[in-house]
């Protein structure tokens, strides 16, 4: 019997350490050009940009190599052709005669240098959004993280969150997308070079860009269905000045919340959705099989050579909101504001108010 | 008509209960014969005058009465009564066999009893002597312990060298010349009997088998499973009785049935451990599972680790691939038959085994005199200990565990009725690092009818309820106010009503009716813990109807060619309540493109299909050795399991047909010459089929399947083209058995939409997740002696497919992933080599408790075949070439897996 037994000790032993998981680095057939296209055409003035790429290998960390003397045309519902100049390497701008507009419909013809013609199906500019309001209410947002013992460490972070309102029926939602970009309006006191002399005040901004991502799209309540766009959040903005890359020196005055809202037809609303869900993917067990997103571009002349990205034409209502907590209340602040365009990269003008600085 | 003289030990148990002996002793006749007769008559003369006024016939030999005599009164008695009287006076028994009556010294009964071989049945009316030069006789093969049917028993003509094979129900039936015949009666694991017959006219003979006797004498298969093979019109079949099951593959200890059919030829697993399995490239789903009726919808425990079904219990399996018989409908791609039933011979038995992942044991009670039985039998896991040993955070802290109970009665009612009940439950339980738990578990159970109506026609009537649900609780430990719990449920409820005649001897026909009813719950979302802020959704519930008739024939044209021609006929019903939403027309399936939507009320019909499903099978016997056979079968499935995981999974959601995602219609054509060797030891095979299939359930790219009440949007019907060929070779020896079989198969799959948005791979064939296209399985057992056998198998098969990242670019300064066109790839070949040795611990009959010691070893040369493959966000570093993502493969036996298992019963 003591034989035996050790004998199934010893097979027990062996038996642990089974499964496991590695790396899977299979042999791809790379060997492949694949168009990708980055192109966007509002019912805002130009111009517009289009910009074309060649896909890159896969898990190799390079530059995407651009796309040179292509030709690039839009083609509109009145068969009205406009011709895009090639500004930058792989960058084309349209000419200042194409202006979007809301109900046109727009296809992309790319003609390669190789003479291989792609095509975008046709793009219609959907009727808009407006944005009605946004609300800011302070609140704690709580995140776990995980030490490397496993344990959880609850985070809660003060801050104020941004929702958004909209003159939208809830039976009627859109397929909409939110972009939000940041300006922090700030002062900067430097002390004098000499004790005898005043301290430096300056006034900065600072910019923060895609708060929420480029794929904040309204939400599939489940399948494609979308959830009321309102009281999407579209930006958290934590009240550690940190997040602007602040500091004691510093005094925030105020958050300017550019919101753009894109109403997407069908096709750049499968797009998005589409990145959004790759890029959400968590690798679990359940998650789904990774499958190729979608794209509105095809190629004319050879059905065999394959197309990503996406030209999109979209409808667009941008609107600015400037952010503060009057003093001695309790609550925030958040009124629309003049539309501020064409504001200079970041910078500090020394006692001197930028002219969109706001009071 | 049947008349048996004497009473071997083989004859079928239930014809044990169908003799009355006439032992009725009453008072008055006694009294009268004692002191009031006034003369006395010969039993010879009483026995004429009996045949002759009661219009019976009493059989005898005239030397057994020629000097007994009882009183004249009794020429007066009711027959009973006169009967008894003969038997209080003499030392004669009378014995009632349906309308025949058979007189027999009594002391001379337990030689009859002994003498098997020397005794004689009489087929036929003896009075009919003479008038037949050919009669034909039917009945039933049974299992002599169990009176169970036995499925493709054969009955073999030693003179005439001619035979029959037993059909589903255990029903033969064979054209002889009258006189005098030697049956030989074989199945595969049980003792073969013979049988000497005087036919007389057309009859009805009930033969038994009893199961063989452990290995003493050493058991020769292939004299026993002779040439089934050649000689049945069915193809594409495999039938494992209860010996053959026990000469199965061990995996990690334990026969497990499902995993061992993946085995044969044109069945593919769907993974190295995966759900279900996969049928001349057809999903799992598209396989009829049923145990003792009820079909299962999920087959697995622990994720594909083991099969649901415990072996302990199992009398039989039988799958067929093609040609499936009429009876059969709901699943388009093949029929699993599990059987359950008893081993027990009038004794109780405890069976049970003790293995590394888990143990079982099982109760098995005979009862009225082993006509009927209970069996009670349970597993129940213990493999936590394997998962938190294995030297991975994320297993470590897992779970897994499951057990299932399961049981059976069957319970004679007379001669002619009997009736069963099973019932079935299994529950699983799956945690995964802590942030998912995951249970499943499957009810099953049913109550069957069976009558024998006259001597040719059986009925049976079935009342069935099959159950299927998981909870998956997202715990989200790194956001727990996201976490959920996600439960979902199908029900399936099934009435079938099936009769069987033999008409003549060349002539059987079935038909039947069924009418099933599906309710599924595609999925209710609840917030888990106090802290969640999910909020609760639910999905419409689906109910469903399918109505079913068919008829099938089985004809013996002439001696060489024989036909197995049925039809079906399928009704389905979308049923309310539920909402139906409409869509714009020549647009892609959009939840944007709902025009309107029409509400249903109750049991109001949504939609409906219908179709004919014909069902042919031919068998043309080409010499004694081989045969050609053609069959032809036409399926339509209103369920499917779609998913749209790396990996099939319990998770997956089961969906019915509607308006907009049609039934899936099947079409088989299959073609195969079957040759057996060296007096059937050596049995082949060449089979070839094509595959036509339409309105296979497929997922778009990216679909979302759990809780979308728009699935239908996310789902395409696309076409579907299988073929192979197969070739099989087996050998059933004494010392070394096993079989060698290899396919070549494609499963293709295609769209075929004007839009984009439901095209995969812009309308062009790709490989279906099934397609493996080769496949070799080598499997030996070796009997080194009476106590010790080694089984060994390997298996390949080329990767299955997968689509994998080609190349990367970026939109929006967002790095993207550009995938390959869907199943552009495939995974490494799949090969594994498993080797089992297999000690008995006792030989003898009169040992009470048998044991056996089986070793196994699982992939012992430690191939690392993958399971799944999945992508996780990672650190870029050098290692993974500052890869965002990285794809990794998960595998399941990554080394040699011993394990031992020790099997008892007593």
């Amino acid at each position: 019997m003591k034989s035996w037994f050790k004998i199934i000790i010893a097979i027990l032993f062996v038996a642990i350490g089974n499964g496991c998981k590695e790396i899977f680095d299979p042999e791809i057939d790379a060997n492949i050009s694949v168009l990708v296209v980055e192109g966007v055409i509002t019912n805002q003035p130009g111009p517009y940009y289009v910009k074309l790429s060649w896909a890159g290998n896969y898990g190799v960390n390079e530059t995407p190599e651009l796309i040179s003397s292509a030709t690039v045309n839009v083609n509109d519902n009145n068969n009205i052709n406009f011709q895009f100049l090639e500004i930058q390497p792989g960058i084309y701008e349209s000419p200042p005669e194409l202006e979007g507009v809301v109900g046109g419909t727009y296809t992309l013809i790319v003609t390669l240098p190789d003479g291989e013609i792609y095509s975008s199906f046709p793009q219609t500019i959907l009727p808009s959004t407006d944005i009605q309001s946004l609300n800011a209410d302070s609140t704690v947002q709580k995140t776990y993280t995980e030490t490397k013992y496993g344990d959880l460490i609850l985070n809660e972070t003060p801050g104020v969150e941004v929702t958004i309102k909209t003159n939208t029926y809830p039976e009627n939602n859109p397929l909409v997308r939110f972009n939000t970009n940041l300006i922090a309006l700030y002062t900067w006191v430097k002390p004098g070079p000499d004790p005898m002399l005043p301290d430096q005040l300056f006034y900065c901004w600072k910019f923060r860009n895609n708060v929420e991502g480029i794929n904040n799209i309204n939400k599939p309540t489940s399948g494609n269905q979308v959830e009321s766009i309102d009281n999407t959040v579209i930006a958290f903005i934590p009240n550690d000045r940190s997040f602007f890359g602040l500091d004691n020196n510093n005094q925030l005055f105020h958050v300017i919340v550019k919101v753009s809202l894109y109403s997407l037809n069908e096709d750049s609303y499968q797009f998005y959705s589409d990145v959004s869900k790759q890029l959400s993917s968590d690798g679990s067990l359940f998650s789904p099989v990774a499958s190729q997103l979608f794209t509105n571009i095809y190629c004319v002349t050879n059905p065999e050579k394959k197309a990503a990205g996406l030209f999109e034409a979209s409808s667009v209502v941008q609107k600015d909101y400037v952010l503060w907590k009057p003093p001695l209340s309790y609550y925030l602040m958040i009124e629309e504001t003049e539309n501020f365009i064409n504001i200079p990269p970041p910078n500090c003008l020394l006692e001197e108010k930028p002219w969109f600085w706001i009071n | 008509m049947f008349y048996k003289p004497a009473m071997p030990k083989s004859i079928p148990a239930i014809l044990y209960t169908a003799l009355f002996f006439i032992f009725i002793k009453p008072l008055q006749v006694h009294s009268q014969n004692s002191n009031h007769c006034s003369s006395h008559i010969s039993i010879v003369r009483l026995v004429s005058e009996l045949e002759r006024g009661n219009n019976i016939k009493i059989f005898y030999n005239p030397s057994w009465l020629s000097s007994d005599s009882v009183c004249i009164n009794t020429l007066y008695l009711p027959l009973n009564e006169a009967l008894s009287a003969i038997s209080e006076n003499s030392k004669l028994d009378i014995l009632r066999l349906d309308s025949y009556y058979i007189i027999i010294p009594r002391e001379s009964q337990p030689q009859i009893f002994e003498k098997e071989e020397t005794s004689i049945a009489i087929i036929g009316n003896p009075n009919e002597f003479g008038r037949y030069s050919k009669a034909s006789i039917t009945g039933k093969i049974l299992d002599g312990k169990t009176s169970e049917p036995l499925i493709g028993a054969i009955v073999y003509v030693e003179n005439l060298e001619i035979g029959s094979s037993t059909d589903v129900n255990g029903n033969y039936s064979l054209e002889l010349p009258v006189g005098e015949h030697n049956l030989r009666l074989s199945y595969m694991g049980y003792e073969v009997n013979f049988k000497k017959i005087k036919l007389v006219s057309p009859g009805e003979l009930n033969l038994d088998l009893f199961e063989e006797s452990h290995q003493l004498e050493g058991v020769t298969v292939f004299a026993q499973r002779a040439d089934q093979n050649v000689t049945q019109t069915q193809m594409s079949v495999v039938k494992l009785d209860s010996k053959a099951l026990q000469k199965l593959p061990t995996t990690l200890g334990e026969k497990d049935i499902i995993k061992s059919v993946t085995l044969l030829p044109g069945v593919q697993t769907v993974g190295e451990f995966g759900t279900g399995f996969n049928v001349r490239g057809g999903s799992a789903d598209q396989n009829l599972i049923l145990i003792e009726g009820i079909p299962l919808f999920n087959t697995s425990h622990l994720f594909g680790l083991t099969s649901i079904v415990n072996p302990d219990l199992v009398k039989g399996v039988t799958l067929i691939k093609a040609g499936i018989p009429a009876k059969f409908g709901e699943r388009a791609a093949s029929v699993m038959d599990i059987r359950l039933g008893s081993d027990a011979n009038k004794k109780i038995s405890v069976k049970g085994g003790i293995g590394l992942i888990n143990s079982r044991l099982s109760l098995d009670i005979p009862f009225v005199n082993a006509r009927g039985y209970a069996i009670l039998g349970g597993r129940s896991s213990y493999s936590n200990w394997l998962l938190h040993s294995i030297p991975d955070e994320d297993l470590m802290n897992s779970s897994a565990n499951f057990f299932d109970v399961s049981g059976q009665v069957f319970i004679p009612l007379g001669n002619r009725y009997s009736v069963s009940a099973f019932g079935y439950l299994s529950n699983d339980g799956f945690s995964y690092s802590h942030d998912q738990d995951f249970r499943y578990s499957s009810v099953l159970s049913s109550v069957k009818i069976n009558a024998i109506h006259n001597q040719t026609t059986t009925s049976n009537l079935l009342f069935g309820v099959s159950s299927y649900s998981y909870l998956l609780s997202d715990l989200s430990v790194k956001n727990p106010l996201n976490s959920y719990n996600l439960e979902s449920k199908v029900d399936y409820y099934t009435t079938r009503w099936n009769l069987s005649s033999f008409l003549s001897t060349r002539y059987i026909i079935e038909a039947g009716v069924s009418g099933n009813l599906y309710i599924v719950n595609p999925g209710e979302v609840n917030p888990a813990g106090e802290t969640s802020t999910v909020s609760p959704k639910q999905t419409q519930h689906d109910k469903a109807a399918e109505l079913a008739a068919f008829v099938s024939n089985t004809i013996n044209i002439t001696n060489n060619f024989s036909a197995d021609i049925g039809v079906r006929f399928a009704q389905y019903f979308k049923l309310g309540p539920g909402t139906q939403y409409i869509y714009s027309e020549n647009e892609p399936l959009a939840p944007a493109e709902i025009t309107d939507s029409i509400s249903y009320a109750g049991n109001k019909i949504m939609a409906s299909y219908s179709g004919f499903e014909p069902r042919v099978n031919l068998r043309y016997q080409l010499s004694q050795t081989s045969s050609l056979k053609v069959s032809y079968n036409r399926i339509f499935q209103f369920i499917s399991q779609v998913s749209n995981t790396s990996i099939a999974t319990p998770a997956d959601v089961w969906y019915l047909s509607n308006k907009y995602i049609k039934p899936l219609e099947s079409n088989q054509l299959a073609i195969g010459i079957f040759k057996n060797f060296s007096n059937n030891e050596i049995e082949s095979s060449v089979e070839v089929y094509f595959k036509n299939q339409r309105n296979i359930v497929e997922t778009k790219n990216n679909a979302q399947i759990l809780m979308n009440p728009f699935l239908e949007t996310d789902l395409l019907n696309v076409l579907g083209k299988s073929y192979g060929v197969e070739l099989y070779v087996k050998r059933n020896a004494k010392v070394l058995s096993g079989w060698l079989s290899y396919t070549y198969s494609r499963a293709i799959q295609k769209t075929n939409s004007p839009f984009q948005e439901e095209q995969i791979n812009s309308n062009q064939y790709f490989a279906a997740n099934t397609d493996k296209p080769h496949s070799l399985v080598v499997n030996t057992n070796i009997q080194l002696n009476r106590r010790w056998r080694v089984g060994t198998t390997f298996t390949y098969s080329t990767g299955r497919p997968i689509t994998l990242p080609e190349l990367n670019f970026t939109h929006n300064n967002q790095l993207i992933i550009y995938y390959s066109d869907r199943n552009k790839y495939r995974l490494p070949d799949y090969h594994r080599f498993d080797v089992s040795l297999s000690f008995d611990g006792t030989l003898r009959l009169t040992k009470k408790w048998k044991s056996q010691w089986t070793l196994s070893v699982v992939n012992v040369y430690g191939r690392k075949n993958i399971y799944s493959t999945f992508y996780q966000k990672t650190q870029p570093s050098a290692a993974n070439n500052y890869r965002q993502y990285s794809l990794y493969k998960l595998y399941i036996i990554g080394r040699p897996l011993p394990t031992l298992t020790y099997t008892f019963i007593f």
